[in-house]
């Protein structure tokens, strides 16, 4: 019972803090100024090797996976395809929003969380400047265009990794792999895969800023707070995930 | 002026003020004394709507801050400077931004006024040297004076410290004491200090009350203080003379 009213808490929490955010829109002047443009550096430039990293190995193993349950049921030409769209719409954007996750929303709810019990957070309300615009806008700003660009990134690294190990692994050629992904691109693949990774952007910075503030009880505290940003965005991104494709794709 | 009209205030169980009545003149400096753990830090935050009351009104120059939209809370805030206790600067930004912040976010002035009115306010606190170093590399007594010259800065009518000289030596508190009666007397700002320091105390008040028991127990001019015969407060003038006599 008690962990259902914690539950609910935290749900009305940070749908306040949400409308919050999105309340203070209306100042967006001010963070497109610095702050933005700092938090696009941070999320960008740290995650990209993470990002590349996982691409490649999510690659590889979709291609010998598919390799192995295709083999004299279906002409392997359409790895290539099927590898594109799996990568596209499911794997780009799920994996990264993953991986940044445990980075990205663990560091925001790390960083505010700290801000908040040393009393940062106090002093910025006492200077009468709003910590929402001041903290959560800029970080869900740089989040919505940060996720949809490491998935471009994550989903042409896998695509052509898997094109190298469809060549070595399974014996299609590069340009029949590459053919195949032409020959069935749906547009719709792509941009759906981007439209989640927009969102799963803002559920990251938005759980991570929410158990941020939350943060009570000093480096115990802090510790919690970053514990939780992880799991919590983790389930909501796999949750948005479902939603987001049936209405995308159905 | 601010005015604490019957404020109640508990966390959970626990009562932490329980009927404050106190009004702070314009240009003088209080000194809300008591014992640790007494809620005076509590009864700080509710002058600037960090807490707000279960009963009761907090009134800022005519207004009552908890019947206020944001906005406005914002803007009555912009007038005080808050010195919080560990100094609360912000760790990711050196001297000189933290002290330039609420220009940069609430002003439109130039970097030239800016970069004028920081390093006059650091020069101030005796820190202009420090303009570009890191709170990470000041001691407790720098970063006291940091948040000071934070505070004062965007130059308000009040100024509010939070145990100013709590865990710093004597010599650098003395240096603190002699800041805020100097800022006091040539900028006339109003100041509220909290503190259980009776030495700190008895510098810099022109007034001082005694938080106990969640009430305002003992309310009396610097002067008078000798006259008080309440056994809280006469046990801080007891320590205080004792450290005299000591001197």
């Amino acid at each position: 019972m008690k962990s259902l009213l914690l539950f609910f808490e935290h749900l009305g929490m940070g749908t306040l803090l949400l409308l919050r955010t999105i309340k203070s829109l209306r100042e967006i002047g001010k963070v497109l100024k610095h702050p933005f443009w700092e938090q696009m550096d941070v999320m960008f430039f740290g995650s990209v090797p993470l990002v590349i990293l996982t691409a490649v190995f999510s690659g590889l193993v979709t291609t010998v996976q598919i390799g192995y349950y295709g083999r004299g049921y279906a002409p392997l030409d359409y790895v290539g395809v099927a590898v594109a769209k799996m990568v596209m719409i499911e794997l780009g954007p799920v994996l990264t929003a993953l991986i940044v996750a445990g980075r990205i929303g663990a560091g925001i709810a790390a960083e505010i969380g700290t801000m908040r019990v040393t009393e940062q957070i106090d002093s910025l309300e006492c200077m009468g400047i709003d910590p929402v615009r001041f903290l959560v806008l800029p970080r869900v700003l740089a989040g919505m265009v940060i996720l949809p660009a490491l998935t471009i990134v994550a989903d042409l690294t896998a695509i052509v990794t898997s094109s190298i190990a469809a060549d070595f692994y399974i014996g299609v050629p590069t340009y029949i792999y590459f053919h195949g992904i032409r020959l069935f691109f749906s547009p719709k693949d792509l941009w759906g895969g981007l439209i989640k990774s927009l969102f799963f952007g803002i559920i990251i910075t938005m759980v991570g800023s929410h158990w941020g503030f939350a943060t009570e009880k000093g480096a115990t505290g802090v510790g919690k707070a970053t514990t939780s940003a992880v799991v919590t965005s983790s389930l909501f991104i796999i949750f948005a995930d479902y939603i987001l494709t049936v209405m995308i794709y159905r | 002026m601010i005015e604490l009209i019957d404020v109640h205030k508990s966390f959970g169980k626990k009562e932490v003020l329980r009927g404050v009545n106190l009004k702070v003149v314009s240009g003088e400096c209080l000194v809300i004394l008591g014992r640790s753990g007494t809620g005076k830090s509590v009864l700080l935050k509710h002058i600037v709507g960090l807490i707000q009351p279960n009963r009761g009104k907090v009134i800022v120059d005519g207004v009552d801050i908890n019947r206020i939209s944001e906005a406005r809370l914002y803007e009555i805030r912009r007038n005080i400077g808050f010195v919080f206790q560990g100094g609360a600067l912000f760790d990711s930004m050196d001297v000189f931004t933290n002290v330039a912040m609420p220009l940069i976010e609430n002003k439109n002035f130039s970097y030239k006024e800016i970069e004028d009115r920081v390093m006059h306010v650091l020069d101030l606190v005796d820190l202009k040297d420090a303009a570009f170093l890191m709170p990470s590399e000041l001691s407790g007594g720098m970063r006291k004076r940091v948040a000071i010259a934070r505070a004062l800065v965007a130059q308000p009518g009040y100024i509010l410290y939070d145990e100013p000289t709590t865990g710093l030596d004597p010599i650098i508190s003395d240096r603190i004491n002699d800041l805020m009666i100097e800022l006091n007397s040539q900028l006339g700002v109003t100041s509220v200090v909290v503190t259980h320091d009776i030495h700190s105390a008895l510098r810099i008040a022109d007034r001082i009350v005694l938080l106990s028991n969640g009430v305002i127990k003992v309310n009396t001019k610097r002067s008078d203080v000798w006259d008080v015969d309440d056994p809280e407060f006469r046990d801080f003038l007891r320590v205080f003379k004792a450290l005299k006599e000591i001197e």
